[in-house]
């Protein structure tokens, strides 16, 4: 049986309020913190205990984890005056899950090693938000493998998790899969919006080539939804995250000395749905672009 | 029945309609094929099923109406992955003689993970009497998608969206080399995630050719363009594809075998 701990949340929204809610119902001792007072308060309501920032939660937590928007973010939540490293006595565990670099992650290992705490980088590579909410999201974790052993019986209340090595792996390993989503899922949209140019309703196309060479989880997933429930799945990130995390992508690849197209025609094209459909809208409704810029496409998905 | 053309798909429908009983006449691809249509016709009581790479052969064919008449029952029923609009083309220029010209394509699809050739015909293949046993040959793996055309524009898009999603693959498995990542152990991972795609699942049992995939793919664009689509992703995959065919880090063995080392070598 998993012993009870005391555990913090840095960022409660759409990720990070669930699985602080999965930690409360596992039995442990939850407090977090966000940005947002009515993040705060929403998860107040699921047992989470507030706090007033990072470096509150490093006074009373032995492990705390961490879903935030960005590099700059997490770089805050570490770094900053009110960050983990604010508080001089800091010396459990820190379990990063946001969709940041590679570079970040290897840096903030370093730092809190030397402080005598551990750092883990670790991601959840699929099932959206609704997986997260039932426990059962795939995760995976890389660095340092003593806290992995330790902390792993928390990281599996959350999800299936994957232990992949060294640190910064699980990064890698991140935007790697986002980077597929990401393109799979506009060349998707575009090849959807062609079928309807072509006479092809998405329903019929889907039908019919799902279970094809074509087939991937983009398809089924996220225009299965739209074509059988008429929405897509909760959660979703935006046309800018989306645009963010294949930038991540095209830097990992500069970093490592790996000539990809892919990575950056495809945040340029996130860039582009976002100015066109908001920035914020779901990174699928990449669809509706290539809708609007194609005139048959657009008649034939009005008249449909 | 007569069977022209060359490549995978022949020996595909052939294997096919052998195993249905039916007794096959070939012609491959370096005969004078616009002349082996009606040969094969003639020898082999009306029915030909023709797989070009290029519509050229095709349109050779049916230019050639003295050939085309020749037999006046004379049933085509080709697969080939040219666009609807020049289907529908071909079909108007040999009509009104009495030669019939039905589309379709064979694409793969996956039954608990088996890949399984599946003939994908119009309404109007169903209607000639004479191609009944050659339809009843593909059983279950039969599909009939409607007007005159959408067999078609349905093979393209399946060409679409396989060809960018092994572009994307490709350069997604490079990069998890580069990045210091274990292949089979990534292609495990992602096989989990929402980037899981068909293409890197069965790419061991339905090796895709980069440099077919792009030849594809400019089928695609080049369709798209007749339709009056513009195709960014797919234009771009075409590039992509190349290179990695140049490089040889494609899917002509598995994403997996991806060999980032020769690219590099060949880089430097």
């Amino acid at each position: 049986m998993t012993r009870s701990l005391q555990i913090g949340v840095v960022g409660l929204g759409g990720m990070g309020r669930p699985m602080a809610r999965n930690l409360v119902a596992a039995g442990h001792a939850v407090s977090g913190c966000d940005i947002s007072a009515h993040a705060v308060a929403a998860a107040a309501e699921d047992g989470v205990e507030s706090a007033q920032s990072p470096a509150a939660l490093a006074t009373r937590c032995e492990l705390i984890l961490a879903m935030v928007w960005d590099d700059r973010a997490l770089r805050d939540v570490v770094f900053g005056e009110q960050g983990l490293l604010a508080h001089d006595g800091f010396a459990g565990g820190f379990v990063d899950l946001s969709t940041t670099s590679r570079a970040i992650a290897i840096d903030i290992g370093a730092a809190l090693t030397a402080r005598g705490a551990a750092f883990l980088d670790a991601a959840v590579i699929g099932g959206g938000v609704a997986a997260v909410k039932a426990a059962r999201s795939p995760i995976v974790v890389s660095g340092d493998q003593a806290a992995w052993q330790r902390y792993r019986p928390v990281l599996e209340q959350l999800g299936s998790c994957d232990y992949v090595g060294a640190q910064g792996n699980a990064k890698a390993v991140k935007l790697i899969n986002n980077f597929l989503v990401g393109a799979v899922t506009a060349a998707n949209a575009e090849a959807l919006s062609l079928a309807t140019s072509m006479g092809i309703e998405m329903t019929e196309a889907l039908a019919w080539l799902r279970h094809g060479a074509g087939g991937s989880r983009v398809l089924d997933s996220y225009y299965g939804a739209l074509t059988e429930q008429g929405r897509y799945p909760e959660g979703l990130i935006g046309h800018r995250l989306m645009a963010k995390d294949l930038q991540l992508a095209a830097e990992l690849a500069e970093s490592v000395d790996c000539a990809t197209t892919f990575p950056r025609f495809g945040q340029q094209m996130y860039l582009a749905f976002g100015r066109t459909l908001g920035p914020d809208s779901p990174f699928p409704t990449a669809l509706d672009y290539f809708h609007r810029a194609n005139p048959a496409a657009s008649a034939a998905s009005a008249a449909a | 029945m007569g069977l022209v053309g060359a490549g995978e798909p022949v020996d595909t429908l052939r294997h096919r309609f052998e195993t249905a009983g039916l007794r096959v006449a070939m012609a491959g691809a370096s005969d004078d094929k616009d002349a082996s249509i009606v040969a094969m016709a003639v020898r082999c009581g009306g029915v030909v099923v023709t797989t070009f790479g290029t519509e050229a052969p095709l349109r050779a064919a049916f230019a050639d109406r003295d050939a085309a008449t020749a037999r006046n029952d004379l049933v085509v029923l080709d697969v080939s992955p040219i666009a609807p609009a020049t289907q529908r083309d071909l079909a108007s220029s040999v009509r009104p003689s009495s030669v019939t010209l039905v589309g379709g394509r064979v694409l793969m699809r996956f039954r608990d993970g088996a890949p399984t050739p599946t003939l994908y015909i119009d309404d109007d293949a169903t209607r000639v009497v004479p191609l009944r046993r050659v339809l009843a040959s593909f059983g279950d793996d039969l599909v009939i998608t409607g007007a005159t055309g959408r067999a078609k524009a349905l093979g393209l898009i399946d060409d679409l969206l396989a060809g960018v999603n092994a572009a994307v693959v490709n350069e997604a498995m490079a990069l998890g080399r580069s990045a210091g990542l274990d292949a089979p152990t990534l292609v495990s991972l992602l096989q989990k995630g929402s980037g899981a795609t068909s293409v890197m699942a069965h790419a061991t049992v339905a090796p895709r050719d980069t440099a077919a995939s792009s030849a594809a793919l400019a089928r695609v664009v080049s369709a798209a363009q007749q339709a009056d689509h513009s195709v960014l992703f797919g234009s771009v995959a075409i590039g992509v594809l190349l290179r990695q065919s140049h490089l040889a880090v494609g899917l002509d063995a598995a994403p997996v075998n991806c060999d980032v080392r020769r690219d590099r070598q060949v880089a430097a």
